[in-house]
């Protein structure tokens, strides 16, 4: 989240799209319900299906899934041939007056820079046009025909409300309804939020629907602003803290970067990671990452960390292979993964197309599973159509401590760290993760003590300074990733005080300032709220610097007068800025840098030249899809998405439409969280079995009855389950045809108090052209009635 | 008829008899948990089926003996009951009958009107708080079956109590005239004998096939 | 709860107990902000430690298709379509603890359902006798029979933590604050203002349920389309005392003075005319 989630108390507007809070947020929902109640602000869904979100919202559109794009793209047109947009805001806080290089173009779908050999984009065609100072040329007209308002305009007159219409299925009247509302908010006294969550990001053109949105946004003004923001709502209570601690592939934590197989020194390493500023007045926070950087070594290599081993460098890993979920599964199922150690979740049911992942699973040679439940990626081996006896795999089970069972922190969506203190006792022979991890290190290095071994460098001179070194309290873990400085021994209370000569030491520097010698910032409980807008800073500790809104210097205008007085981020009082932790220095004057100190433009990207897939937005078809793409015919989908081998025989084809003529997308249901519950009997009492949202105009085609059993079947899988015949999913005109949408849940499987069918039986194996992130929410399917299995 | 006034005769076999207590006393057990139900300030009577739940619980099973005591009953006097000229005389004359003005009542078969009618009023009474009985019983089946249970079940219940008054008034004059008004009656409900000094003033008209010298037989009800 | 709060007390001839006077508590369920997350439903369970039923999917995201003994609150999900929109309606199904209860009017055993001056009421089970009159007496059909204890059990609005000070687990757990808790006036002066709040969002027939033919109620609704109240399953003139059951009432009464009248007569008759023994008619004849 930019903001967070109090604050979306604050908004006029709140669309909530690719999310579905009140299902899978219901306890940070309230906060949109309390903008409806207290501000009269309008809640409108946007969903493939009418939700429970949609059931207490003012305004619900449905959507194909998939569709996201065309539809905020419509939104983009909407605002610019409608002039609605935040002028002032856009002048000042986005690169809209950045000017493209001639080299950029898009043509029939695809941009500038496309390699037909490697299915790649050179983006070099997509730099910014520079002065010979080195600088970025603009033009605060915004008319020149290169700037990126007018590239942006060009790009999205082509998505006209009956474009719109005619790709998700929507009509136009009822986009025009909403778009009204949802682009309402461009003006100073008035702000808009957007809620989303993996119903954005799980596409192969997911990153760049969430980029749609943020244009939709920064032309708003939205961004920066209380009651604004584009807020990733998280799916579960800590993703957010797993994520700034590195949970995914590339990134180490701090979003700092893997380095690569070329960067054979930390010089390199740095260079190629410090951006360079494109402006004159940008803080360009980023370039301070070498002490970042050198402050991690320090964290964990300690004294073995020293100028003259470049701070441990080398004892890091280079990542040669792409390391994201689909590559891990495919090298496996290749035969080129030997174990697989997973912790705190379920890795069987948690991927797509199950029948391809058991297969990867059961090529390996070993698999450790520690969870507090036993679970079906444990026993995969188990798994319906699965032949023990022809899997070798050795399957460990260790069982840790639940959440409720030990101390530590959760960072919610809104990156609040949140500490909590043990509720009960561990059940007796139940060990904590620190314990199996540390046990796990120090067997290792026992090894490598006795028997030697290649490249035990990293193993042997990894800190591991702890009372107990075989098992870490969370108190200490804490300390650590806050870091301190390491000639005098005192703990950090910012980032800001981060060496790179190797003085300072920081686990993580986003989180610096989060434990200083004053004490865990995370386990404050103040709940006074002086600012009136629910920022309370004095609960718990946010990062960055307990920054309650990030990039709120945008929330002010040039001068640093807030936009709207009632709502102030923050404001400049002569001296200082005052309100929340401001995004800026504290006493640097309103017009000395760029609002956006963290890019290299000082602004906030409209075109944004470091995707993998184009510097705007476009709208591609999901990698199965019931139509073709009206914008372009030739370049249906993402042209840079990475495709295993094997996979394109896995998907419906274009002359295979007929038989699978439905899009399905994959959700979960507020009852269950994901897999865990499905060991606690209330919470199956609430919501027992598997089951398909069919909806009635389908159901009365296929004589589908309510309560009945249907199949419904990809390309990959089948699943089976109890019909739910809806009003709540109607028919869509897609490209001039009726299209019917199917829905399936996701938290099913063979071990746990009640089983059911998994739905990742029916997910492609494809994933986002930037992320990885795997395509679970539009694909094609056929359904039928059946008897009762069993 | 010449024998002895004080000579017995026979009125009811075993069966009748039994059948006759069966009915007796199980609704007197009815009527009393009844009476509980339906009066506060007689709730303890339910002491008397072992307290409330016990009670309750014990009602409707009692309920079923009545029932079926009830068609037994039915049954065996059916043929008997129907009325005549004679009762619909003898019904009239009915006040006279209750002030013991013998001579101004007309004679009576075996049975008279008063008992006759008294015999359907049962059997209608019987019938239906059998039938709203059942549905007090089995309230979630009725309410499965019909829509608008609740009324109905209300309805039951104002429909089983009034047939219990009902029941519980011709109960009281039941054991009234039975055991105090006409003494030598309620003999016949317990050896199956009556004088033949009881049969005449009550039954004038009716002609005993035997006496009770002999063993009674079947065709003993006339 | 102790008994000096007892307002109304099931089948006693005499008063209730009660002489405490403490506030009148109620809760109110605005159904424009509830999202039907069952948060409720698992926490009525889990406070009031009631059991696992097994439950099967039946074409709805309703977990149990009706109340029972040991589900006291239940989500109901119906689909509706209201001039040409689809309404998703979701209502918290519980006992509404009338004013004027008709479960305790129409139970016969003493004791087995009271009214607290808080406006609670409660079965006190070693007191049910087990003979749903009160399932029938309820106008919203929410006490539910045990087949195997022979009790009848429904919601108690968590009187035990209520008596605590605390807030019945329900509306503690609630994420979005569509339950709401405090004295009976608040709560009506609250649900007046939701109802503002719902006109001036656009809705035509918001209202507040709390109907009169109960004395009103201490769970009341928020209803934002109050002209579709049967799509909600609320009666729209739900009544404490049905014709048949103030029939009842009535014929009670005379029927006490029936079965006494001829009891006595049966005396008056004996003391005045007398018995008429057979013999004494016929001494002559010997």
């Amino acid at each position: 989240m930019t903001n967070h989630w109090k604050d979306i108390k604050n908004a006029d507007v709140v669309l909530v799209m690719g999310a579905n809070p009140a299902e899978n947020h219901p306890c940070g929902f309230k906060w949109a319900l309390e903008a409806r109640n207290t501000r009269r602000a309008q809640l409108v869904t946007i969903d493939p299906r009418f939700t429970r979100t949609s059931a207490v919202a003012d305004e619900h559109l449905q959507i194909r899934p998939g569709s996201d794009i065309a539809l905020l793209g419509g939104l983009v047109r909407y605002i610019l041939t409608n002039n609605l947009h935040h002028a002032d805001y856009v002048r000042a806080h986005t690169n809209a007056s950045f000017i493209i290089g001639e080299r950029f173009s898009f043509e029939d779908g695809l941009f500038s820079g496309f390699d037909e050999a490697t299915s790649q984009y050179d983006a070099s065609t997509w730099e910014y046009d520079r002065a010979p100072d080195g600088y970025v040329r603009r033009d605060v007209t915004l008319e020149h025909p290169r700037s990126v308002f007018q590239l942006l305009k060009q790009h999205y007159d082509r998505y006209t409300p009956e474009r719109v219409a005619q790709i998700t299925g929507c009509s136009e009247e009822d986009f025009l309804r909403i778009a009204k509302i949802v682009c309402s908010t461009g003006t100073a006294d008035r702000v808009g939020t957007i809620m989303y969550a993996v119903g954005w990001t799980m596409h192969t053109v997911g990153t760049q629907i969430i980029r749609t949105a943020a244009i939709v946004q920064l032309l708003l003004g939205n961004i920066g602003r209380p009651g604004g923001g584009i807020n990733a709502l998280r799916g579960h209570a800590n993703v957010q803290g797993a994520t700034d601690h590195a949970i995914v592939a590339g990134i180490l934590p701090g979003y700092l970067r893997v380095p690569q197989p070329s960067q054979t020194s930390l010089a390199s390493h740095l260079e190629a990671s410090t951006p360079q500023p494109l402006v004159r007045d940008t803080a360009n926070y980023w370039g301070n990452y070498p002490k970042f950087f050198v402050s991690q070594l320090k964290a964990w290599f300690g004294d073995r960390a020293q100028p003259d081993n470049e701070f441990g460098y080398h004892y890091l890993g280079k990542m040669e292979e792409d390391a994201t979920w689909l590559s891990i599964w495919d090298q496996a199922h290749q035969g080129k993964l030997e174990g697989f150690i997973a912790l705190g979740f379920n890795s069987l049911l948690a991927g797509p197309n199950v029948s391809r992942l058991l297969e990867a699973m059961a090529k390996l040679k070993w698999k450790v599973v520690i969870d507090p439940f036993m679970m079906d990626s444990a026993e995969f081996w188990k798994a319906p159509g699965m032949k023990p006896s022809e899997i070798d795999t050795e399957v460990l089970y260790l069982p840790t401590t639940h959440w409720i069972e030990r101390d530590g922190s959760f960072t919610n969506s809104g990156r609040w760290a949140q500490w909590k203190e043990k509720a009960i006792d561990a059940p007796i022979g139940v060990r904590s993760d620190t314990w199996i991890l540390s046990e796990l290190f120090w067997r290792v290095k026992e090894l490598y003590i006795a028997e030697g071994g290649a490249y035990d460098e990293p193993i042997q001179s990894l800190t591991w300074n702890y009372l107990n070194p075989r098992e870490p309290t969370m108190t200490e873990l804490a300390q650590e990733i806050n870091g301190s400085d390491l000639t005098s021994g005192r703990r950090l209370s910012s980032f800001g005080e981060l060496k790179e000569d190797g003085s300072t030491a920081s686990g993580n520097w986003l989180y610096s300032g989060s434990y200083p010698e004053a004490g865990n910032q995370m386990a404050r409980r103040a709940t006074e709220d002086p600012t009136g807008l629910g920022m309370h800073h004095g609960w718990a500790w946010s990062w960055p610097l307990n920054r309650r809104v990030l990039y709120n210097r945008a929330s002010a205008d040039q001068d640093g007068a807030p936009w709207d007085g009632t709502r102030s981020g923050i404001a400049w009082n002569g001296r200082e800025w005052i309100g929340d932790v401001p995004d800026y220095g504290r006493t640097t004057p309103p017009g000395a840098m760029g609002a956006f100190i963290m890019t290299e433009e000082g602004v906030a990207r409209l075109f944004s030249p470091l995707l993998k897939d184009g510097p705007i937005p476009e709208h591609y078809e999901p990698v199965e899809s019931p139509t073709v793409n009206v914008l372009h015919e030739r370049v249906p989908i993402n042209p840079v998405l990475r495709w295993y081998d094997g996979i394109r025989e896995t998907l419906a084809q274009e002359n295979d439409r007929h038989a699978y003529p439905y899009p399905c997308t994959i959700y979960r249901v507020v009852e269950r969280e994901h897999f865990v519950t499905s060991n606690v009997p209330y919470l199956v009492e609430a919501m027992p079995d598997f089951f398909v949202e069919v909806p009635e105009g389908l159901a009365a085609e296929k004589g589908i009855e309510n309560g009945g059993q249907v199949r419904v079947w990809s390309r990959r899988g089948e699943v089976q389950g109890t019909a739910i015949v809806t009003k709540r999913i109607g028919p869509l005109t897609v490209n001039g045809r009726t299209v019917w949408t199917i829905g399936v849940p996701v938290h099913w499987g063979f071990v746990g108090i009640t089983q059911g069918s998994m739905a990742n039986e029916l997910t492609p194996f494809i994933g986002d052209a930037n992320t990885g992130c795997p395509e679970f929410k539009a694909f094609l399917v056929n359904v039928e009635a059946v008897e009762k299995r069993g | 008829m010449t024998t002895e006034p004080a000579a017995l005769i026979h009125r009811f076999n075993a069966a009748q008899r039994l059948i006759h207590w069966a009915v007796g006393i199980s609704f007197t057990v009815l009527f009393l948990t009844g009476l509980a139900f339906s009066y506060p300030s007689l709730f303890w009577l339910t002491n008397l089926l072992g307290g409330g739940p016990t009670a309750r619980a014990l009602h409707p099973w009692v309920g079923l003996v009545f029932s079926i005591s009830m068609a037994a009953t039915f049954s065996m006097w059916m043929r008997e009951m129907s009325l005549d000229a004679t009762d619909w005389h003898w019904l009239r004359a009915i006040r006279a009958y209750a002030q013991h003005q013998t001579a101004d009542v007309p004679p009576a078969g075996k049975y008279n009107g008063g008992q006759k009618l008294f015999f359907w009023a049962q059997t209608v009474l019987g019938v239906v708080l059998l039938i709203s009985g059942l549905a007090l019983w089995f309230p979630n089946t009725v309410a499965n079956v019909v829509p608008t249970a609740s009324t109905l079940l209300a309805s039951m219940r104002l429909v089983h109590y009034a047939a219990t008054l009902a029941g519980g008034l011709l109960l009281t004059m039941h054991v009234y005239l039975g055991l105090f008004a006409f003494p030598g009656t309620a003999r016949g409900m317990i050896d199956g004998k009556v004088t033949r000094a009881w049969a005449t003033m009550h039954h004038s008209a009716w002609e005993p096939a035997t006496d009770a010298t002999r063993v009674p037989k079947d065709d003993d009800r006339r | 709860m102790s008994t000096l709060s007892i307002k109304r007390i099931s089948a006693t001839a005499s008063p209730a107990p009660g002489i405490r006077s403490t506030p009148e508590y109620a809760k109110l369920v605005d159904i424009s902000s509830c999202i039907g997350c069952k948060g409720c439903e698992v926490a009525c369970k889990e406070w009031n430690d009631l059991k696992v039923e097994p439950t099967a999917n039946f074409g709805s995201y309703q977990s149990h298709k009706d109340l029972s003994a040991h589900t006291w609150l239940l989500m109901r999900f119906d689909e509706v379509e209201m001039s040409g929109r689809v309404q998703w309606l979701i209502k918290k199904d519980a006992c509404l603890h009338c004013e004027d209860p008709g479960c305790l009017s129409a139970c016969p055993a003493p004791g087995a359902i009271v009214q607290y001056e808080n406006g609670i009421v409660d079965i006190n089970h070693e007191h049910c006798i087990g003979c749903q009159f009160c399932v029938t007496g309820c106008p919203f059909d929410i006490p539910r029979f045990d087949k195997e204890t022979k009790k009848v059990y429904k919601c108690n609005m968590c009187v035990d933590r209520v008596e605590a000070g605390l807030e019945p687990a329900c509306v503690k757990t609630c994420p979005t604050h569509a339950i709401s808790w405090g004295s009976k006036e608040d709560m009506l002066s609250l649900a007046e203002h939701k109802v503002d709040l719902l006109k001036d969002r656009g809705f035509e027939n918001p209202v507040t349920y709390n109907p009169a033919g109960v004395g009103g109620t201490h769970m009341m609704y928020v209803v934002p389309h109050g002209n579709h109240l049967a799509d909600y399953r609320l009666p729209a003139n739900p009544t404490a005392s049905p014709l048949p059951l103030t029939g009842l009432g009535v014929l009670k009464r005379i029927g006490a003075y029936l079965l006494g009248v001829g009891v006595l007569s049966s005396l008056v008759h004996y003391l005045t005319i007398g018995p008429q023994a057979a013999e004494d008619l016929h001494p002559h004849d010997h």
